[in-house]
């Protein structure tokens, strides 16, 4: 009894446009503005420190994202009930928390390069604690479903067992 | 008094989030409401017959929005106390369908006001966005139908081990 295939379908194109669309917006930023505005190709993506971080701490987001595109994959099959798809769901949590982690640093580093340098970053920061608020939701609603999943897990090997 | 288990722990700060939400979005509402219903017309040169339909679907969505917060709530209820896969926890997450889909058809009868707003401010792209958000509760309404599916098969699973038991 799985769920419809095309239904999940719906959620991985979901899911799919997200990357793409997040993976956009932080490719397109630098060249909208911020102080590498009028900087070359090349200054722009490799000559900026901070830049460089907010690529490499938003990798494990996408590595989430790819958990959760492959736990759909497996909820329309016959193999949800299974230690594949919590670890997956755990993953997604660990990827959450450090994504969590990542933006919180990120925000810590803006008050203080902002306060150095007397400018205002307090959108930016607001934006940083909704996106970290929204990663801690994500990861505790992982760690829920895994819990509950495995559950399941052990009922379907009990049943399996006694047949 | 016991130390919470992990579980406990974060059906715990995900019920603080609901509350969290659901405040913020109803004292948001409240606070808002009669500013944009009295100055509407002043500020927008909108016909009445597209602007308080329009209002009134946009603003009504909060409606099926708390509804289903309430049930998301009793599904953290239901895991606290282990009836994950249960009945109840079935016909809640129905009823987050429901209301989902209800959401997503009150903001695209709504659309006709966004079309006006679009226009006067000669701005196309805000039709795009409305339309985003209108879409969005349907994505939370698919999620919470394959959550029902799942839930029934394990409860389907728990039955048989009775059985066997």
């Amino acid at each position: 009894m799985a769920v419809k295939r095309s239904v999940t379908i719906v959620l991985q194109a979901v899911v799919v446009l997200l990357g793409i669309g997040v993976l956009i917006a932080l490719l397109w930023e630098p060249h909208v503005e911020g102080r590498n505005v009028h900087a070359t190709l090349f200054e722009m993506y490799f000559n900026d420190p901070f830049l460089a971080y907010v690529y490499l701490g938003s990798l494990l987001f996408f590595v989430g994202l790819y958990k959760a595109f492959k736990m759909l994959g497996y909820a329309g099959t016959q193999r949800v009930f299974s230690q594949a798809a919590v670890n997956a769901l755990r993953t997604i949590n660990y990827c959450a928390l450090m994504t969590a982690c990542a933006i919180v640093v990120a925000d810590v580093y803006l008050m203080f390069a902002a306060r150095s340098s007397g400018e205002d970053a307090a959108g930016a920061v607001a934006l940083g604690i909704v996106a970290g608020f929204g990663s801690i939701v994500v990861a505790a609603a992982a760690t829920l479903f895994a819990r509950v999943l495995q559950s399941a897990v052990a009922i379907q090997s009990e049943n399996e067992l006694t047949v | 008094m016991n130390i919470p288990s992990p579980r406990q722990a974060s059906t715990l700060f995900l019920k603080l989030v609901l509350i969290l939400i659901g405040g913020s979005v109803l004292a948001f509402c409240a606070y808002f409401f009669p500013y944009v219903w009295v100055g509407a017309t002043k500020e927008w040169p909108i016909s009445a017959y597209v602007l308080y339909p329009g209002l009134i679907c946009i603003f009504a969505t909060i409606i099926p929005f708390l509804f289903a917060l309430l049930q998301a709530f009793r599904l953290l209820q239901y895991i606290d106390r282990n009836h994950a896969f249960s009945e109840p926890s079935i016909l809640a997450l129905r009823t987050i369908t429901f209301c989902a889909v209800a959401m997503s058809v009150l903001y695209w009868m709504g659309m006709p006001l966004v079309f006006a707003l679009a226009d006067l401010d000669d701005a196309p792209g805000g039709v795009l966005i409305g339309a985003a958000f209108a879409s969005a509760p349907l994505v939370v309404a698919t999620f919470a139908a394959v959550l029902q599916k799942l839930v029934r098969s394990a409860l389907a699973l728990k039955i048989e081990q009775d059985f066997t038991i």
